[in-house]
């Protein structure tokens, strides 16, 4: 697992490290059942504040992620089959797409570039 | 769960099962009552220790072999993975030896009752004999069984995914952390079982004595303690340096600068016969090379630029490898 802080970024860190988790368990680089470093471990290494990696910890657990089991290390979850909660799950996804496509409106992106970014992204985890 | 693929074939315990199966059923349908003073069957067969026995009881000393069963078997799967060209495994044999001991004991205590002849015919006769059987039987089936090599001769290059993705954002102004493991399910597997042994027989053979619960206590803390030290390894990289942590309180065994790395290279190993065990924490150099792994033929070889050379294990070698390639060009690019 690679997680990096970029102090460029304007969100927060644990924002950053929920991303690269999910992105990673996306893109296969790590799959299910993989042991995450300690919470202690990764904050000692990244030189942050250890409730900061507790609270990307505690948000990927509650988003099915990983699992977070009390004494035991973190894991990556199993992934999910389908949405527990479709219509909270489609709701979430068009409010994402909805700040996407205006991103892109703004950044003078066509719809048609746009489109073609999408599918090499979800190339990436292989079509999924 | 995915089951892994077995190299030595478990057909080749079958004797050991069926003694062990066979022994159960007769042991449970005869159930005699052993009320007269028994004696342990100790060499050369003489009376020792008076102790009564039923065959029900005799039914748990013979399922006490399948503990020697499951653990050979695993060592055996252990020592075939490490096969190249076929050769005769003398440890397949261990655990026939085991089950006959413990079969041979079982009827010879059920033998006993009312039997008027020498001593040493229940007592190291039967036992004698099964172990001859059985280790004759697995003899042969060891001889027959087939040979799946690991890898074809040549074939020692390791497939590397391109992790170009992932290391794309390491660059000399981030703070980053690489983080790999090696879990090792054989350790707990192997070492909880006889913790727990341990600590049962603390428990209940200490309510007799003070000594024996103290002594088992003992035992059973200091298995728990080697464990903890051996339970895994943490690969960590930064951008300032390679570390690498071993067991449950996280012992830093290693700890190698990003400057003083000079190459990395992917590479797979044979860890019996390269390293001569089937973990290694980096005690002792073997062939010049200090090794640090837990599992699978899969690693990275590190020379650093005072010589010496490492050699560490890896579920993803080619992504460590990766990673480490990236952090030392960052160096560089930073120290430009």
């Amino acid at each position: 697992m690679l997680i990096s802080i970029n102090e460029d970024d304007a969100r927060p860190i644990y924002q950053q490290i929920i991303a690269q988790v999910k992105e990673q368990v996306r893109t296969g680089a790590l799959e299910p059942s993989d042991l995450l470093p300690s919470v202690r471990e990764l904050a000692r290494s990244l030189e942050i504040n250890l409730h900061t990696v507790r609270n990307a910890y505690q948000r990927l657990g509650e988003q099915g992620v990983i699992r977070v089991r009390l004494g035991q290390r973190a894991r990556v979850a199993e992934p999910p089959t389908s949405p527990a909660n479709r219509a909270e799950a489609e709701a979430r996804l068009t409010q994402r797409l909805r700040d996407l496509a205006t991103e892109a409106y703004h950044l003078g992106v066509s719809r048609e570039e746009l489109l073609g970014l999408i599918d090499d992204a979800l190339g990436e985890s292989g079509g999924g | 769960m995915k089951w892994p693929k077995l190299y030595h074939p478990l057909w080749v315990h079958l004797p050991a099962v069926l003694a062990v199966a066979g022994t159960v059923g007769y042991l449970r349908l005869s159930d005699v009552e052993l009320t007269r003073g028994m004696r342990m069957f100790m060499l050369p067969g003489l009376p020792t220790m008076p102790t009564t026995a039923s065959a029900r009881d005799m039914v748990g000393v013979v399922m006490g072999g399948l503990v020697p069963l499951g653990f050979f078997s695993v060592v055996d799967e252990l020592w075939a993975r490490q096969e190249g060209p076929k050769r005769y495994n003398w440890m397949s044999l261990m655990d026939e030896m085991c089950v006959g001991l413990f079969v041979g004991l079982a009827l010879g205590r059920v033998a006993w009752q009312g039997y008027t002849g020498p001593e040493w015919v229940c007592s190291l006769g039967l036992p004698a004999l099964a172990v001859a059987l059985l280790v004759g039987a697995a003899a042969l089936l060891e001889l027959v069984r087939p040979c799946r090599p690991l890898e074809a001769d040549g074939q020692t290059e390791v497939t590397v995914a391109d992790p170009s993705k992932l290391t794309a954002s390491i660059t000399s102004k981030d703070r980053w952390v690489y983080w790999q493991s090696q879990d090792p399910i054989w350790m707990k597997v192997f070492a909880l079982p006889v913790a727990a042994f341990l600590i049962f027989c603390a428990v209940v053979l200490g309510e007799h004595s003070l000594y024996l619960r103290l002594h088992f206590s003992a035992h059973a803390l200091l298995c728990v303690f080697i464990v903890g030290l051996l339970w895994g390894m943490r690969v960590t990289v930064t951008p300032e340096a390679l570390r690498i942590h071993i067991g449950m309180f996280g012992r830093r065994a290693l700890s190698l600068q990003i400057d003083d790395l000079e190459t990395v290279t992917v590479r797979k190993f044979r860890p019996l016969p390269e390293f001569h065990s089937f973990y290694q924490v980096g005690l002792k150099r073997r062939g010049g090379v200090r090794p640090y792994y837990f599992r699978g033929n899969e690693a990275v070889q590190i020379r650093s630029r005072d010589g010496s050379e490492y050699l560490i294990g890896s579920d993803d070698a080619g992504q460590l490898e990766g990673v480490l390639t990236a952090a030392m060009e960052a160096r560089h690019s930073q120290d430009r």
